[in-house]
């Protein structure tokens, strides 16, 4: 490949230096183009994850798994409340268990420990 | 008595016959241990004077002597007798202290083991039950009046009564949680140890605890348990047991083999005991208003859960 030629007067190298401005303006230009629509790109695929990060920020700092279990979908939350109202349920018992009723402040619990007297029948 | 049995670095245990059946104290300091067994015996020979219906110097019995007029009694009678009609009021006349004449005909008139070692006798006809709002109690006076031939039954309702003193009594003088239990009817008062008392829950309460169906464990209140096939004779060919339903004089048609739940009292726990007894398939819908957890032992071994009762283990 044969070597450049090297401008040889004042008025070459400056038609030369022009050529160079105009060059990295232009490659400046294009990334900078570039670059705002890969950002373009980028916000129009995730916009849904941008926005739930934003709705969550305005209304509560609690809980990220929070945050996306309500937005990722409408019946997300649903099931979330179900599954409060299940919790009541479940305190009842009225399905599984034949457990019924509410539960009171003297509830026992189940023991794992080593018992120390019998409630039956008396005999 | 029995000796101190100590079943966990800071847990001791007492045990001894009393009233018909074994009471057993239990608190967190071997050192209390004499102390509280001395308190419980002390308990249960003041509400057995009071209360019982077969010794013949009984407050209880003077008070059937004179029945047809006002007679003044002392406080542990009084309270008694205030508790068994209470307990009455609260469940619709189910559980009756003027059973004392049906019961006594079926032939428990005498400490069970006398009943039972007595020859067969014949069928007996059954014994009125006057109802409970005929016994007149004026706290002013500390008096009681009950009808002309009226018998009074204080029962469970009076020893559940007892355990509840007795536990608020220990627990007070030695500064600490107490557990008593008198036949399975179970009171606790006081700071519990951690993990609360553990109860262990059987068809009798002659079961050893690590041999009970359940175990659960209370903070505070009681746990009190009845059933149709601990105590129980014979009477005119037939098998008897001790609670009577009012409505009839007779002996309640077995439903429940066993009926155990929890309250903030023993007496609130026995209550419901042995109203479910008497309600028998009625009881599941009863008991959901008293909120009070109860698990249920039906004749064909079935178990059922109120109010939030822990399932069993082997559920």
């Amino acid at each position: 490949m044969p070597e450049p030629a090297q401008p040889s007067t004042p008025a070459d190298r400056e038609r030369a230096h022009s050529r160079l401005r105009f060059l990295t303006r232009g490659a400046i230009v294009a990334a900078t183009g570039a670059t705002v629509a890969l950002g373009v790109v980028v916000a129009h695929d995730h916009s849904g994850a941008h926005a739930a990060g934003t709705a969550a920020d305005a209304t509560s700092s609690s809980s990220n798994s929070t945050r996306t279990t309500n937005t990722g979908s409408s019946s997300s939350g649903t099931t979330s409340n179900s599954s409060d109202s299940g919790t009541t349920g479940t305190t009842g018992n009225t399905g599984n268990t034949g457990n019924t009723g509410a539960t009171s402040t003297t509830t026992p619990t189940g023991s794992s420990s080593s018992a120390t007297v019998t409630s039956g029948a008396s005999s | 008595m029995a000796a101190a049995d100590v079943l966990e670095p800071a847990l001791a245990v007492r045990s001894f016959r009393a009233i018909g059946t074994t009471a057993t104290v239990v608190v967190q300091d071997p050192a209390d241990a004499d102390m509280a067994e001395h308190l419980l015996a002390a308990e249960l020979a003041s509400i057995d004077l009071a209360c019982s219906r077969f010794r013949d110097d009984s407050e209880l019995q003077a008070l059937h002597a004179e029945a047809g007029r006002a007679v003044v009694v002392s406080q542990v009678l009084f309270d008694a007798l205030t508790v068994a009609c209470e307990t009455a009021a609260r469940t619709g006349g189910a559980v009756d202290p003027t059973v004392g004449n049906a019961i006594a005909a079926l032939g428990y008139d005498a400490d069970l083991d006398v009943v039972r070692s007595r020859p067969p006798v014949p069928p007996q006809a059954l014994g009125q039950v006057a109802g409970y709002e005929h016994v007149q109690l004026d706290a002013r006076r500390r008096t009681v009046r009950i009808p002309r031939g009226v018998r009074l039954d204080l029962g469970s309702s009076a020893k559940a009564l007892a355990a509840d003193r007795a536990a608020a009594r220990i627990a007070g003088q030695c500064g600490n949680g107490a557990m008593v239990s008198l036949g399975g009817d179970v009171a606790v008062a006081g700071p519990p140890p951690a993990g609360g008392w553990s109860i262990g829950i059987a068809r009798s309460s002659s079961t050893p605890p690590e041999q009970a169906d359940q175990v659960v464990a209370i903070v505070r209140g009681g746990l009190a348990s009845s059933g149709t096939t601990a105590r129980t004779w014979e009477v005119g060919g037939r098998q008897v047991h001790h609670i009577v339903d009012p409505r009839t004089g007779d002996c309640v048609e077995a439903h429940w083999d066993l009926v155990s739940a929890t309250g903030s009292s023993c007496v609130e726990a026995n209550l419901v005991t042995t109203a479910a007894i008497v309600w028998g398939a009625q009881a599941l819908d009863e008991l959901p208003r008293f909120g009070q957890s109860v698990r249920l032992v039906r004749s064909d071994g079935k178990v059922f859960h109120v109010n939030g009762w822990p399932q069993d283990a082997a559920a």
